[in-house]
């Protein structure tokens, strides 16, 4: 049994990605790891997760990068605040981000939703302090 | 008796009808119900005239007497009784009647007592009235007839000159008429007594027989009563008086009111003896004189002449009227109402004496002018009964007189309107006649002036000498002449005459009389005073004054000079006339000369500058020569005054002012600046020629105010508000502004500048001002302050550049450090160098990976905003710290130990301060001593306005000898065993420095280093 069912990864580089899904993987902490690539995709998975249908399990967990295209990760946070859900309480969202900058940080205050910030890269000893922390 | 009702109402109007009195029933409406035969009898009227008749109908007013008021006052008392409901009694009321047979064209006097008396019916209203009538006519006019009576007694007993009495007998009072203190010499009190009094005043010899006498009148019911008796006065002597008395009797027939008069007849008799002595005496005197003689009796208007009527006036005798007549016909008409006037009013008023001058008609038609005097002669009661007079024929003195006078006025008017005081004196020197400008002068009268009374108007100083001299004129007969101050009324002051008089002789050369003139010789006198004072003082003035003063004559020759001019040219009286010419510098000489002459010959003033020259030492000064003409009243030039003023020290002064001045423009046009100087109110009195150089405009353009055909359009207002700033309040004045270049037309920058100049009190006299070009400074400035801008652009530009480019490197770098990671883990390697190569690769990563770190922590600093101040505290924040480098702190198992005690908390960014801590804590853990294990000591503490930070390490330390000078700069690294950027301390002392504060470090190799950081902490 592992401590996670699903986990969002909210990233376009491909790389991040990848690394990212095999470190998580490796580690054995969900059930079901989901990768989308920009905001939109992920507001997309998220109504739908909402809604409840069915493919797109509610996740408990989010990484979301700010540097995004089509929608990037501010943009992805002020439409994520107007969705409606029951589970938005349960989803634990975090940032990832390469280097945020002063105001990048300043700026994420406005969003209580995001529960913390990271740097890249995600190390283990970072996930470890996630699970302990939030789970 | 038994009568039947109708009987009793005949029987009462029979009765009413015959009653004796007046009586008239009125119905409430005034309409006569019956009326009693008497009443009938007295008015003249018959019953059937008047029965059922409005009662003001039957009796109207008499039309005859508009005082009667009759009808009103019955009307009136009529409605009283209706009202009332009570009798009236009328006043005793004058209403005529009608004549019998006349048909009311003639009137009878009646005099009435009317009563009107209300006859009430049941119910209380009036039924009738009851008009009950007395016809008093006859005791009314016996009333009025004994008045009468009294009043006339009256009169006659004061005409005959006795005293009137009454008696009251009913009361015991008698009272006298005034009258009877002068006839018997009684006071006041004496007017009011008793009847007794007379008794006793009466001689007793006589008493009885005026007793009888008076008690046989009364019993007889007699009227009058005459006595002779002889009465006492009050010196108690005896006189014999005539009594007349009048005596009225009561309605008994009893006396009650007696009135009488006492004329003592020894006086009447005294008086007409004398009268008729003096009578004869004065026809006999009349008749004797030649004068015209009258006697006028006043009682009968007749009048008497003597014969000088006849004699002296040409009338004769039949044709005298013995009446006033015979004068007023005769009086000349013009004089007439004057002479009547004068003479009533003598009579009337009570007074003796009259006199008149009239004009008088002779019987052949001229008129003689008459001095009339008249004396009134009063009986011995007091009126005027007779008036005699004697008339003297003054026409030939009044032709003298008037003669005298015509001479007399025609000799003075001369005199009169000559413009001296005129006068004559007697020959022995008494003045007896003062033309009127004397008295107009001295505000004296003649009275006062006259014989010697001059002598209180003379100046007293003067007062001896003139009567002096007048006494010896007087004395020789010689005419006098003298000077003398008089005093004036008006003004109170003392003017001076010239007095002349000459004696007037007959023909045998005997004084009759002199004639003398004063004239006012006053102005010219204080004149001649005045010249001579001026002339002495001239005299002194020029000789004890320090400038030179000289005279000339009307040709120009010098007559004068005071000793000045001797004491500096050394010259002597050669100088006079035209021998000052030596002394005279000969640049100016021929100058001054021509200029002398010119002023002689015009008379214009002379003023020159000159210079004299002291004939010994050689040597000269500036004089400044003045003279103006003097001259008579004729305008002529009659002398010339002149003073030389020695003008050598401010001549001298003016010359260095001019050099100055000169000096001052020199320098003025010589400096690179625009210079300028304006008046208090900034008017511009000065511009150097590079103004005019500048701008192109001339002197006189410039002049005034005159910044706006100069200043640039965008600068004028503001600089004219400035530079009003400036002349309002004194401040030194300093601008920026662009004048315009005359000569193209281009704008340049002047830097404005003006300093006002105050005098002693602070007062401000002028402004100095200059205008600095300015346009290549400010030129640089502005390419300095774009070349900042493009800097500024710049470094945003690489700020970013920095930025993107650290988290654009950053994000390859993290994931080949990733994919490298799990490729080593997972690949395996047959090289047998792999794993050092692995490692080599790694340790190139980290180094990358650092260096972009810190770049972007560089970019960081550059933006500080101050609201991201706020109080960190310490503690929380160095283990916020420890926590991000918890993998390097177990690694190397360093200690980090804290006192934060004394200054809990640092005012600062947040996140700078972490990163100042971060850096800090980092490298004393990464250059530590790899033989002991690594210890960190942080504490703070309060020194002055900063907060200590002391980090301390037991690392290896720092040659600070070698490195001290570039400890902080940017990507300088000490120790190459270790990785690093090289940026952490430029970064700590970025941070630290930009906020106020300040490192210093203190390192021994092998020891360890200590930092110690001063926060600036702001006052509250």
């Amino acid at each position: 049994m592992k401590p996670l069912k699903t986990i969002l990864l909210i990233d376009d580089d491909e790389t991040t990605n990848y690394l990212n899904h095999r470190l998580l993987t490796r580690m054995e902490i969900a059930d079901d790891i989901r990768v989308v690539t920009n905001g939109e995709e992920a507001l997309d998975y998220l109504t739908k997760s909402f809604q409840g249908q069915e493919g797109y399990p509610t996740p408990d967990l989010i990484f979301v990068d700010i540097k995004m295209s089509v929608m990037d990760g501010f943009e992805f946070l002020e439409e994520y605040e107007k969705l409606e859900g029951a589970q938005k309480d349960r989803i634990v969202m975090l940032m990832l981000t390469s280097s945020a900058s002063f105001y990048d940080l300043e700026k994420l205050k406005q969003f209580p939703d995001v529960r913390r910030h990271y740097s890249k890269p995600l190390a283990e000893a970072d996930v470890r302090e996630i699970l302990q922390e939030y789970f | 008796m038994n009568l039947s009702a109708s009987q009793t109402i005949l029987d009462f109007k029979n009765i009413f009808q015959a009653l004796p009195g007046l009586y008239l029933i009125l119905s409430p409406e005034l309409t006569i119900i019956a009326v009693s035969d008497s009443y009938l009898a007295a008015t003249l009227t018959a019953r059937e005239e008047i029965l059922g008749k409005y009662v003001f109908d039957v009796f109207p007013d008499n039309p005859h007497d508009a005082e009667s008021k009759s009808v009103a006052s019955l009307k009136s008392s009529l409605n009283y009784v209706l009202e009332h409901r009570q009798s009236h009694f009328m006043p005793t009321t004058r209403y005529d009647v009608p004549s019998p047979g006349s048909s009311g064209h003639t009137f009878e006097r009646r005099y009435w007592a009317p009563c009107n008396t209300p006859v009430l019916a049941e119910d209380g209203t009036v039924a009738y009235i009851i008009h009950e009538v007395r016809n008093v006519t006859e005791q009314v006019q016996v009333e009025k007839e004994i008045a009468s009576r009294q009043h006339n007694l009256l009169l006659m007993a004061e005409a005959a000159g006795g005293a009137v009495w009454e008696c009251d007998i009913p009361n015991n009072k008698m009272t006298w008429s005034a009258s009877y203190k002068d006839i018997f010499g009684y006071d006041d009190d004496a007017l009011e007594t008793v009847p007794g009094r007379w008794s006793e005043l009466v001689h007793p010899d006589d008493l009885q027989q005026a007793r009888k006498s008076i008690d046989r009148v009364v019993a007889a019911k007699g009227k009058t009563w005459t006595g002779q008796y002889r009465y006492r006065k009050a010196d108690n002597s005896y006189t014999t008086v005539l009594d007349h008395g009048y005596i009225l009797y009561d309605l008994e027939g009893r006396p009650v009111h007696m009135l009488g008069t006492m004329v003592d007849l020894s006086k009447q008799l005294e008086q007409e003896r004398k009268l008729k002595e003096s009578n004869s005496r004065f026809e006999l005197i009349a008749k004797a004189t030649n004068d015209v003689i009258w006697d006028w009796n006043l009682l009968d208007d007749s009048l008497w002449w003597n014969e000088g009527m006849q004699t002296l006036y040409g009338y004769k005798a039949e044709a005298i009227e013995p009446t006033i007549v015979s004068w007023t016909n005769y009086i000349h008409p013009d004089d007439l109402l004057r002479v009547k006037e004068s003479i009533h009013h003598v009579i009337d008023s009570g007074e003796t004496n009259w006199e008149s001058e009239y004009r008088f008609r002779c019987a052949n038609g001229s008129y003689k002018i008459i001095l009339d005097r008249g004396y009134v002669i009063h009986n011995p009661e007091g009126a005027p009964v007779r008036m005699i007079g004697a008339m003297l024929d003054i026409t030939e003195a009044k032709r003298l007189e008037q003669q005298q006078q015509e001479s007399t006025a025609f000799a003075r008017r001369i005199l009169e309107s000559l413009p001296l005081m005129a006068w004559t004196a007697t020959p022995n020197g008494a003045v007896d006649y003062y033309s009127q400008s004397w008295f107009d002068y001295t505000g004296a009268n003649f009275d006062e002036l006259k014989a010697w009374g001059w002598s209180n108007i003379i100046h007293p100083d003067d007062a001896d000498e003139t009567l002096r001299l007048w006494k010896e004129a007087l004395l020789n007969g010689e005419p006098y002449a003298g000077e003398n101050r008089w005093k004036s009324a008006k003004t109170g002051t003392y003017r001076w005459f010239l007095a002349r008089a000459v004696p007037i002789r007959d023909e045998e050369g005997n004084i009759t009389m002199w004639a003398g003139s004063h004239t006012d010789i006053h102005d010219q006198k204080t004149l001649q005073q005045q010249l001579e004072e001026s002339s002495r003082k001239f005299l002194f003035l020029s000789e004890s004054i320090p400038q030179m003063v000289w005279s000339a004559n009307p040709d120009g020759h010098i007559d004068y000079t005071n000793h000045r001019w001797y004491e500096y040219t050394k010259m002597s009286e050669e100088s006079l006339g035209f021998g000052w010419a030596p002394a005279i510098h000969p640049d100016e000489l021929q100058n001054l000369m021509g200029t002398w002459m010119h002023c002689v010959a015009t008379g214009d003033p002379l003023e020159f500058e000159v210079r004299f020259q002291d004939m010994e030492a050689k040597t000269y000064r500036w004089f400044l020569l003045r003279a103006l003409p003097m001259r008579n009243e004729g305008k002529e030039i009659v002398k010339w005054f002149g003073t030389a003023t020695d003008i050598h020290d401010q001549k001298q002064l003016m010359q260095q002012l001019e050099e100055t001045t000169r000096r001052f423009r020199f320098l003025g046009d010589s400096i690179v600046q625009l210079v300028w100087i304006t008046d208090a109110s900034g008017y511009h009195e000065y511009f150097n020629q590079r103004w005019r150089d500048y701008t192109g405009l001339t002197l006189e353009e410039s002049m005034g105010f005159i910044w706006n055909d100069v200043l640039h359009p965008e600068d004028q207002q503001r600089a004219w508000d400035r530079w009003q700033h400036s002349l309002r309040t004194g401040e030194f004045y300093e601008i920026e502004y662009r004048f315009r270049n005359g000569r193209d037309g281009t704008y340049r920058w002047f830097l404005g500048q003006a300093m006002p100049m105050r005098d002693n009190d602070g007062n401000i006299l002028k402004w100095f001002g200059t205008c600095t070009d300015i346009e290549d400074h400010k030129r640089a400035e502005e390419e300095l302050l774009e070349k900042n801008l493009e800097l500024e652009r710049i470094n945003q530009d690489l700020d970013s550049f920095v930025y993107t480019a650290s988290h654009d490197l950053k994000l390859p770098i993290i994931n080949m450090a990733g994919i490298f990671e799990e490729l080593t883990q997972n690949a395996s390697f047959n090289d047998p160098d792999a794993p050092r190569m692995i490692d080599m690769f790694n340790k190139s990563l980290q180094q990358i990976h650092s260096t972009i770190h810190d770049l972007a922590e560089v970019v960081k600093v550059q933006r500080i905003d101050e609201r991201e101040r706020e109080q960190v505290q310490l503690e929380q924040l160095v283990e916020d710290v420890q926590v991000s480098i918890q993998d390097l702190l177990r690694d190397t198992r360093a200690t980090i130990i804290t006192d934060f005690s004394a200054a809990p908390g640092i005012a600062f960014i947040k996140a700078n301060l972490k990163s100042i801590f971060y850096n800090l804590i980092t490298n004393a853990i990464k250059y530590r001593a790899h033989d002991r294990q690594p210890m960190v000591h942080l504490s703070t503490r309060h020194k002055g306005d900063y907060i200590e930070l002391k980090v301390q390490d037991n690392g290896m330390g720092i040659d600070m000898n070698k490195h001290q000078s570039k400890l902080f700069q940017m990507f300088k690294r000490f120790h190459n065993h270790v990785h690093g950027s090289g940026l952490g301390l430029y970064i700590v002392n970025r941070l630290l420095t930009n906020n106020g504060g300040y490192i210093n470090i203190e390192s021994t190799l092998n020891e360890g280093t200590t930092f110690y950081l001063y926060f600036k902490q702001k006052k509250a």
